[in-house]
């Protein structure tokens, strides 16, 4: 989080995290070609030559006046290949809110478990108090024939308090609800933290 | 004044950026990047957060994305600061020069949490650059460190709530359906 009080600006960072090829850069996508482009920065990716996300995928959005502030949302992805582990945790440090994709196909549970268990390695290793970060899971995929359930995905990944989305980001199902939550979220810390 | 400044720093603590940057120090970090930009001479300055917040920038940006920039500096920076601390290098202020033959770049940490990019001619001596770039951030780290005068805090507003109700419907009109 950032506070500039001349400018009256506050800006916010959210980090889509999840496993390999669990759509997060399809989030980004999907938000990009649905924002008005004068509310929005282009989308900057940083790809591999086979069109894999290498270091992140950016994305600014600006929300407009709001009480006193303009706050801006600037949207992250990590490289979700393990072998990116040290790009993870560059791309994680100074997030605000973190949205952790699912892929709900039934093979990738065990890709789900070990990004989920990482990304809780590297919140803790760079000091992100866990307690005031809103970390929203969004079961991804649920448009596939061997979609396991929310509930099974639930059970799975342990969760506690999380908030969850049931998504299919390829056709822009769940993308905005997904982003809408973790915004809201991320601003009401932001709030309780001004206040 | 102890109680106020107490207050800020108390403040200061529980938002747990960061950064905040007050007018006064928006005003003094400013002038510091004139003067960097004066004496090199720099064609183009930017300082951004140490997470790709663009927070200040000088020179001529011509149709440069900024915004992508701050996040591209500071994705540089935290990728050569985990370069460092893997190859037992990591000292304070970290920089890193890209250098061309139009024009050099180089890449820093300001303190904690900032980052600075500094564009210059491809006449400018390296050396000369370097120490003052090094001179910059190092002012620019104990300005974001000092604590804000007190008109900053009237100026800030610090109670009134600043965010309301109104967050949904500008989330919903920023969406084109």
């Amino acid at each position: 989080m950032q506070i500039n009080w001349r400018l009256r600006e506050l800006t916010l960072k959210i980090v889509y995290y999840g496993p390999a090829m669990s759509g997060k850069t399809t989030n980004l996508e999907q938000i990009h070609s649905h924002v008005d482009p004068l509310k929005r920065s282009e989308l900057l990716s940083l790809k591999t030559a086979g069109d894999r996300t290498l270091f992140f995928d950016f994305l600014q959005l600006e929300l407009g006046r709001i009480g006193t502030l303009t706050p801006k949302i600037q949207l992250y992805t990590v490289p979700g290949q393990t072998y990116y582990e040290s790009c993870r945790k560059v791309v994680l440090k100074g997030a605000d809110g973190v949205v952790f994709v699912v892929d709900s196909d039934v093979n990738r549970w065990g890709s789900n478990l070990e990004s989920w268990k990482n990304l809780f390695k590297h919140l803790q290793s760079l000091r992100i108090p866990l307690e005031r970060t809103p970390i929203i899971v969004q079961f991804n995929k649920q448009d596939l024939p061997n979609a396991m359930s929310p509930e099974q995905l639930k059970k799975l990944l342990n969760l506690g308090n999380n908030a969850v989305v049931s998504a299919a980001a390829i056709r822009g199902e769940g993308v905005l609800d997904t982003f809408k939550l973790v915004t809201r979220n991320v601003m009401a810390q932001a709030q309780r933290e001004m206040a | 004044m102890d109680n106020l400044q107490d207050q800020d720093r108390n403040y200061a603590l529980n938002i747990r950026v960061g950064l905040t940057i007050y007018p006064s120090q928006d005003k003094a970090i400013e002038q510091a990047l004139l003067l960097l930009k004066d004496r090199c001479p720099a064609q183009f300055i930017l300082l951004a957060d140490s997470s790709g917040q663009l927070i200040s920038i000088q020179g001529e940006r011509g149709s440069l994305d900024v915004v992508a920039l701050s996040a591209l500096v500071a994705g540089d920076v935290a990728a050569s600061h985990e370069i460092a601390a893997m190859t037992n290098q990591l000292d304070s202020c970290q920089m890193v020069l890209r250098e061309g033959k139009k024009s050099s770049s180089f890449t820093c940490e300001a303190g904690k949490y900032m980052v600075l990019f500094v564009q210059i001619p491809g006449e400018t001596p390296l050396g000369w650059a370097r120490i003052l770039i090094r001179e910059t951030a190092e002012k620019i780290a104990e300005i974001v460190d000092r604590l804000p005068d007190p008109e900053d805090h009237l100026a800030a507003g610090l109670d009134n709530m600043p965010l309301d109700a109104s967050l949904d419907s500008a989330i919903d009109s920023l969406w084109m359906g």
